[in-house]
């Protein structure tokens, strides 16, 4: 039951700010994802919430209570690191117990709720192992078990699943979103991969040097990016650019179409490449010399270097400023 | 079609390495051996010629004179039998309360070092080691009229202090390295999981780091144990004088007593080897990680 609000949060390192004035309300029970390039930032912004990392200015709430003076291990925050940092010597059973232990809860309780978390996350025959006899799926599992275990405020994870492969990182993106459901707390992930950030997040923060450039949800990031960073970070694969009249023009490429025929509209230009992706074709257009990427139905039989007609859906073109590239209102959508 | 005969090359390298392995072997454990051959050995076996590397009349008499020491067969060097049992005890509690003295500073000194970044820290490990580099017998004298000063001759707290001044630059090296392998994320996470220091310590980050505090501990015990010349000023009686001095009481000038000296050496190497093959596999892995992680 935890709300956490940030407030001017400011984190430098020697001289390097990086994290910069950073203010933002996760709300109770909500999943919030800070996503970013490596370096944004977002990392020690968690690291600054759970308590391992002191703010050099601005305070953290939780619930409206004032945590900066807590040390890690007296705030209600249960955590997931990037390496899992499963304790090598002990089993799956005392990895996951050891923060009730340290609470001081009866041996039987322990053993209940380890049990419990276990059942949950379906890894109740590996109790008795040790993180060196598992795969990285399983770790990962217990990483989760150790968060979960415990009745915490808020749970913090970071990166948890970029050490996987991508096969497992899809199923464990689901696994997790649908813990969250199932236990109804605070959630805040720590990623870099945008999917994983627009698939499981009820908002998403992006960051950029250690600033926030756009806080909503998924879909409004997606439809109304604030500015040129968002649009191409946001969305896979990236928005194409255009700069057109001291504007830049944004368009996503599944708003891109195609057409073998000159059509009203539609301008001239030449395939440069094809990528097939299944039900769709990732088309690759050079127009007067702009590379723009087209997202089309499968199939596609076109080959390289042939004349192509490409049309833009107006409704969702993006205009941004050339200068500082934030996105101009009212041209957007 | 032609066929090519199967010939067998003869695997000289490996021969040579072998060989050469076998001989390295036996350089290392045939004096040894000898040794452990001769305390069981009568005197009169252990000089004959040519040598019997089976005890032909094996007798457990260099033993038992160490438990009833008027029963010792020679005046000379009886002294010394009689000290044995008592030196063996001295060598084990300083040794041992050096290890245990020792590995304590260490782990403190050690954990600043590959946690806290601070000016000087690498001069201040450069300096540590510069201590080691000052050979003993320049200091001897000094530090005997200091331990006389501070009326510590012959006494085990003499020999601890002087032995952990010894190891402890070195172990602080070996646990440096050491604990810098530790990630630190799992320090992280014992702290989310509610632990204060002292509790992440001791939990969490000294058993992660049990292979390079074993290896401390076994080297500064041994080098306790070894020791000699500190010993030979530092103590006078049976109060505190440890196994290397008493051993070296069995040769004298007009006679030696061989097999006697043998069995006091066995004696003397036994804790130390209980220790190596408890302690084996930890051991190697402290070895390896401290060594390979610069």
């Amino acid at each position: 039951m935890a709300e956490v609000r940030l407030e001017g949060v400011t984190k430098s390192f020697g001289g390097n700010t990086v994290v910069d004035d950073l203010s933002l309300t996760v709300r109770d029970k909500e999943f919030l994802t800070l996503v970013g390039p490596s370096g944004c930032g977002k990392s020690t912004t968690l690291r600054m919430i759970c308590g391992l990392e002191r703010v050099s200015a601005g305070q953290i709430y939780f619930d409206e209570q004032p945590v900066e003076y807590l040390p890690a291990n007296k705030r209600d925050v249960a955590m997931v690191f990037q390496s899992y940092a499963l304790y090598p010597h002990k089993t799956v059973e005392q990895n996951i117990g050891f923060a009730l232990k340290m609470m001081r809860v009866p041996k039987d309780e322990i053993a209940r709720q380890v049990r419990e978390a276990a059942d949950t996350l379906g890894i109740a025959d590996l109790l008795d192992r040790r993180p060196r006899e598992l795969s990285g799926g399983q770790r990962q599992r217990v990483a989760l078990g150790r968060a979960i275990v415990r009745e915490a405020g808020a749970y913090l994870l970071d990166e948890p699943l970029s050490n996987l492969d991508a096969q497992l990182r899809v199923l464990m993106r689901a696994e997790i979103k649908r813990l969250h459901v199932d236990l109804a707390r605070t959630f805040i992930y720590v990623t870099h991969d945008q999917v994983e950030a627009m698939t499981m997040s009820d908002r998403i923060v992006v960051m950029k040097d250690g600033v926030v450039q756009q806080c909503a949800t998924p879909q409004e990031i997606y439809d109304h990016p604030a500015n040129r960073f968002v649009a191409s970070f946001m969305g896979s694969p990236p928005m194409n650019f255009m700069e057109k009249d001291r504007a830049v023009l944004g368009i996503r490429p599944e708003d891109v179409s195609l057409s073998p025929e000159p059509r009203e509209g539609y301008r001239a230009g030449k395939v440069f490449i094809t990528e097939p992706l299944g039900a769709d074709v990732l088309v690759t257009v050079d127009l007067d010399g702009d590379l723009i990427k087209a997202r089309v139905a499968a199939p596609f039989r076109i080959g390289p270097d042939n004349t192509i007609h490409i049309g833009f859906d107006r409704a969702k073109m993006h205009y941004f400023s050339v200068d500082d590239g934030r996105a101009i209102e009212g041209d957007a959508n | 079609m032609t066929t090519v005969p199967l010939r067998y090359r003869i695997p000289w390298k490996k021969i040579v390495v072998y060989t050469l392995a076998v001989l390295f072997a036996l350089y290392l454990v045939l004096p040894f051996y000898w040794i452990v051959a001769m305390s069981f050995m009568p005197e009169a076996d252990a000089t004959a010629v040519p040598p019997q590397w089976i005890p032909e009349h094996p007798t457990l008499d260099n033993y038992l004179g160490f438990v009833n020491p008027s029963d010792a067969q020679a005046l000379v060097g009886s002294r010394a039998v009689e000290e044995t049992p008592y030196s063996l005890l001295n060598s084990f509690v300083v040794a041992g309360s050096t290890a245990l003295l020792n590995l304590v500073l260490a782990i403190f000194a050690a954990y600043s070092f590959s946690r806290i970044k601070f000016r000087g820290s690498q001069l201040l490990l450069i300096l540590y080691l510069i201590t080691r580099m000052v050979p003993g017998i320049a200091i001897i004298i000094p530090y005997y009229l200091l331990m006389r000063e501070f009326r510590l001759l012959d006494t085990y707290l003499a020999l601890i202090l002087s032995y952990t001044t010894f190891a402890l630059p070195i172990t602080i090296w070996i646990l440096k390295d050491f604990f810098r392998s530790v990630p630190r994320e799992l320090e992280d996470a014992a702290r989310v999981d509610r632990c204060g220091w002292f509790r992440t310590m001791w939990s969490v980050f000294l058993p992660v780091a049990a292979p390079g505090l074993v290896a401390a501990a076994v080297f500064s015990f041994m080098t306790a144990w070894n020791e000699f010349m500190f010993a030979l000023f530092l103590t006078s009686t049976k109060a505190a004088k440890t196994i290397p001095v008493v051993a070296a009481n069995f040769a004298t000038d007009f006679n030696t007593q061989y097999t006697v000296m043998a069995a006091a050496g066995v004696l003397a190497v036994i804790p130390p080897l209980v220790l190596a093959l408890i302690f084996q596999r930890k051991l190697v892995a402290g070895m390896a990680a401290g060594s390979v992680k610069g």
